[in-house]
């Protein structure tokens, strides 16, 4: 249980391995435990090729894991009701592009039962939201990257859903394009929604995430409030609008006679970056010296 | 290391109860339409329906335009070549449409869209597959069009090159116009339901022809007079070797040194009897040197296809003297050897006769009082015999047609004909005839009709048989009464059992059941070809639906089971294990039910069903139905299966 109240996802020891016929095992996902509350946006993190797809794909169930359980809604991972609730961003959109944008929010319009009257209006609204005015009668074949995304992004919200998974939602969008997103995470926040993003976009993260998980090599590193994580507990940090520079020479004058000797000055969204490059620097070390030792146990 | 695989997987990977359950209700079915039409679309989309349907234009166009031998020729291969491309293409479009269906989706990830929505894989598999059923629909109904289309330009368009064709006297006389000023105005006069075989077509009318042994008879008859019946082939004429010609014909003359007996027709236990002319040039006193000519043996095409094997017959005679009170006989095995096919102006057209002969020896006391009998005990091929009642004095001949082709029975209109001829009557001339009286009877329910009908010497006459009076299975009976004395009247089994009258509005009705039946089989080739595409990539599923289609034979598939319906015998059965007795009873029943639901299915043959002039009866089209969905069902469920337990990486 989250401190958010009741827990939308719940994952016990999740554990992904793909395998297959002349195929080499991969390890995608191991005995992951997440839990997400209601209402939060969790920001699932981790590099390239750390499982966080996978993760997601497990969540929707499509594809099913080795080990492990997980829940969504409270019920099974891939229950065909509780996908009545779920909206889901792929990483890349993969849509039918023989259609155009009206013509696919209509086909998951109706898929979703949603009468048409009700339809008609979402459509124009999630066109509206995503920018997509100008395109929405052309067919998805001739989109660009951010386009595609956008549209992948409308599908996604069609039947209102209590649940979204953004799998790096901002990828191939421009800045402004970055900052809608943002904003649109934020607003749904304020709904009530709860949102998954998965991203290796740390500046993401930072300004909408309520709790994150760092996934590495499949394995959960470290989950909590973004507060939480970010704490160090024997530091304290000032935020101070428009500081100038002589102001804050001043200040670290006024610091080194009260005994703190070159304290760190930082702008406040390099706190996670630092943050997750620490804790990834870490977890490549301990693998570094893991391997060495499984080297060395090997010649010995 | 990673944990132990234990691949237990939490509820609902295979979630059908609940799959069932969410599919039977009115959302369900909107789901699985909203992606049937979304599929039909993109394929549409993708211009797969047009370009079918332009293939077919084109193969209409073309087997139109083609320079045929004959018109006769053309109907027939427009026919075959346009409900082939509705098969063929269909196929293709089913194969390539439905192989590629799923795992295109499932390779660029675009089932996403529909995996995480609430749509159950049962969905999805239905979904799909009932979008390419409806695209095969569209196809269908498209080339449907074109083919009643063509066919109809190319019946339209045909003469009567390959005298298939019969003209019935409607009018209540007619008169056949005729330069020929040596023929007597009498024998012109035509009377009301007589028939005249149709060679061509002029300005002022049908070109007609009533040929006798002595007569023949040619000229022109007003179009309003007549109508036109075109001759259908009975379905036994498609196997080989068995054609056998219809015209009867005996004579014996001397050839140089032999006496040459032409038989032109040949049956089991039929004797023929010859008169020999005075002077014999005996080989020697004991024995004379016959050579005997089997003639007219008549190949008829099926649907431009020579299917006779030309095999030369083989045939055991028993020679005597007919004057004899217990003759002394003579058995003879004669092989016969190709002699000449009749001159034709076309090398190809048909029908064809073939001549064989065989020499033999004979005690010369078998023709001591110039006359000689020849029985025919044997013959090879196996020619079917051809069931000729010939009948002498016998006062109330009575003949039963056999089982009848239901495919024209349920239809109100149509109605049987069948041929009777006087076979010798001394003194009748063409005009002549004998009155006799037709009793029609259902064997089944006893009720009957009396019809006065006038038997004409040489002439085929014609009985109809009001369809109500025909039973499915048991035929008709019918009665000659009151037949004069001299007459001898002869029944021909063997002709086709029913002409079928052709009305215009059966095109459209043959069509629409073809292309019914087509339909089924199609939509069982498309679950096979979406099923193939939950577990294989593209081209493996494509190519694995067409090998199942070519393997199964498109109509064998559907029609496999026909031609097994024997009662499983006794020793048979010994032979065989507990399990394959128990599957042997299964199939023999189910075949009876099917024979039971749709008496016509017996009567089916694959090669038959895009004959036009066979109209497929709804019967049959429902048996398709129901084992189209059988089928269709087990794939189905194969496909389902694969997808439910695939991952969707
Ligand atoms: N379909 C697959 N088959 C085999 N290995 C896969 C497959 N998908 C992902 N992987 C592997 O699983 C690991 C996790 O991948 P993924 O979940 O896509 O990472 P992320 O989304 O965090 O970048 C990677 O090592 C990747 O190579
Ligand atoms: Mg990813």
């Amino acid at each position: 249980m989250s401190e958010y109240g009741e827990s939308v996802i719940e994952t016990n020891q999740l554990t992904k391995v793909y395998s297959g016929f002349m195929r080499p095992e991969v390890l995608a996902v191991d005995r992951l435990d997440l839990t997400v509350g209601r209402g939060e946006v969790f920001g699932l993190l981790g590099p390239n090729g750390s499982g966080k797809t996978t993760t997601t794909k497990l969540l929707l169930g499509l594809i099913f894991p080795t080990s492990g359980s997980a829940t969504v809604l409270g019920k099974p991972a891939g229950d065909i009701e509780v996908k009545n609730n779920l909206g889901f961003l792929p990483e890349e959109s993969y849509l039918y592009r023989f259609l155009n944008a009206e013509e696919t929010l209509d086909f998951c319009g109706r898929i979703f039962g949603i009468p048409r009257p009700e339809r008609k209006k979402r459509i124009d609204e999630l066109i509206e939201l995503v920018g997509l005015q100008d395109a929405r009668k052309r067919a998805l074949r001739g989109y660009s990257k951010g386009m595609s995304r956008r549209i992948g992004l409308a599908q996604a919200l069609v039947n209102d859903p209590e649940l979204i998974f953004l799998d790096e939602p901002t990828s191939g969008l421009d800045p402004i394009g970055r900052r809608e997103v943002k904003q649109l995470i934020g607003r749904l926040k304020d709904l009530g929604k709860t949102v998954m993003l998965c991203t290796h976009l740390l500046p993401d993260v930072q300004d909408v995430c309520d709790r994150i998980a760092i996934l590495h090599n499949g394995r959960l590193v470290e989950q909590g409030s973004l507060d939480e994580l970010l704490m160090v507990k024997n530091q304290t940090q000032l935020t101070i609008d428009n500081l100038t520079e002589s102001e804050q020479k001043k200040l670290v004058e006024l610091l080194a006679e009260m005994g703190h000797d070159h304290p760190e000055i930082v702008h406040p969204y390099d706190t996670l970056s630092s943050l997750f490059m620490r804790i990834i620097e870490s977890e490549r070390e301990r693998d570094r010296t893991r391997n060495q030792e499984e080297v060395d146990a090997a010649a010995s | 290391m990673p944990p132990q695989a234990d691949r237990q997987h939490p509820s609902g990977r295979l979630d059908l109860v609940r799959s069932l359950h969410r599919l039977f209700t009115p959302s369900g079915w909107r789901r699985v339409a909203e992606l049937a039409v979304l599929t039909t679309r993109e394929a549409v989309r993708s211009r797969v329906l047009v370009g079918a349907v332009a293939l077919m234009v084109v193969l209409g166009l073309g087997s139109l335009l083609w320079p045929q031998a004959s018109d006769a020729g053309r109907v027939i291969v427009v026919q075959r070549l346009c409900y082939g491309g509705l098969t063929f293409f269909g196929l293709i479009v089913a194969a390539f449409v439905g192989g590629s269906a799923l795992h295109r989706d499932i390779v660029t990830k675009r089932i996403y869209t529909l995996a995480t929505k609430p749509l159950s894989r049962l969905e999805i598999v239905l979904g799909k597959t009932a979008g390419l059923i409806l695209l095969l629909a569209l196809f269908l109904f498209f080339g449907g069009l074109i083919t009643y289309g063509v066919t109809r330009i190319a019946h339209l368009r045909k003469t009567f090159e390959g005298g298939s064709y019969e003209l019935e006297v409607v009018a209540s006389t007619a008169r056949l116009e005729t330069d020929d000023p040596t023929v007597e105005e009498e024998r012109l006069i035509l009377r009301q339901g007589q028939m005249l075989e149709a060679i061509g077509k002029t300005e002022d009318g049908y070109k007609a022809r009533i040929a006798g042994r002595h007569t023949e008879l040619a000229g022109t008859i007003p179009e309003d007079a007549v109508r036109l019946h075109e001759r259908t082939l009975a379905p036994e004429r498609v196997v080989g070797g068995r054609e056998l010609g219809a015209r009867a014909r005996g004579q014996a003359r001397w050839r140089v040194g032999e006496l040459a007996l032409a038989i032109g027709e040949l049956a089991r236990n039929e004797t023929w009897v010859f008169d020999l002319p005075e002077e014999q040039e005996p080989v020697d006193e004991e024995t004379i040197r016959t050579r005997i000519i089997v003639g007219h043996l008549r190949h008829e095409p099926v649907r431009g296809v020579d299917r006779t094997q030309h095999q030369p017959p083989r045939i055991q005679f028993e020679f005597f003297n007919p004057r004899e009170e217990d003759p002394a006989r003579a058995s003879k095995v004669v092989d016969f050897v190709f002699s000449a096919r009749e001159a034709r102006r076309d090398p190809d057209e048909w029908p064809a006769y073939d001549y064989y002969y065989g020499i033999i020896a004979l005690p010369r006391r078998l023709a001591a009082d110039g006359v000689l009998a020849a029985e025919v005990t044997d013959l090879r091929p196996s020619y079917r015999p051809l069931g000729r009642v010939f009948v002498r004095g016998e006062k109330e001949p009575r003949w039963r047609a056999g089982p009848v082709r239901s495919s024209v029975l349920p239809e109100e209109q149509a109605t049987f004909r069948t041929r009777f001829h006087v076979q010798a009557r001394t003194g009748l001339d063409l005009l002549d005839y004998a009155a006799v009286t037709a009793i029609i009877r259902n064997p089944a329910t006893g009720e009957q009709v009396e019809r006065p009908i006038r038997l004409r010497h040489l002439t085929v006459s014609y009985v109809r048989f009001p369809s109500h009076l025909i039973d499915p299975n048991q035929g008709v009976e019918f009665v000659l009464t009151d037949i004069p004395d001299d007459a001898q009247i002869g029944y021909r089994a063997d002709e086709p059992p029913v002409y079928l009258i052709l009305e215009p509005d059966r095109f459209a009705a043959t069509t629409v059941r073809s292309v019914a039946l087509i339909f089924f089989q199609l939509s069982i080739f498309a679950t096979i070809a979406v099923a193939a595409s939950t577990v294989l990539s593209a081209p493996v599923a494509i190519l694995f639906t067409l090998v199942v289609a070519m393997a199964g034979g498109i109509k064998d598939l559907l029609l496999e089971e026909m031609g097994r319906r024997a009662l499983p015998a006794a020793a048979t059965l010994q032979q065989m294990t507990p399990t394959e007795q128990a599957w042997y009873w299964i199939e023999y029943v189910y075949q009876q039910v099917l024979i039971w639901a749709a008496p016509g299915f017996s009567q089916f043959s694959s090669a038959e069903f895009i004959n036009r002039q066979w109209t497929v009866p709804w019967s049959v089209v429902a048996i398709a139905v129901l084992i189209a969905l059988g089928y269709s069902f087990v794939f189905f469920a194969f496909g389902y299966l694969f997808l439910s337990a695939r991952e969707l990486e």
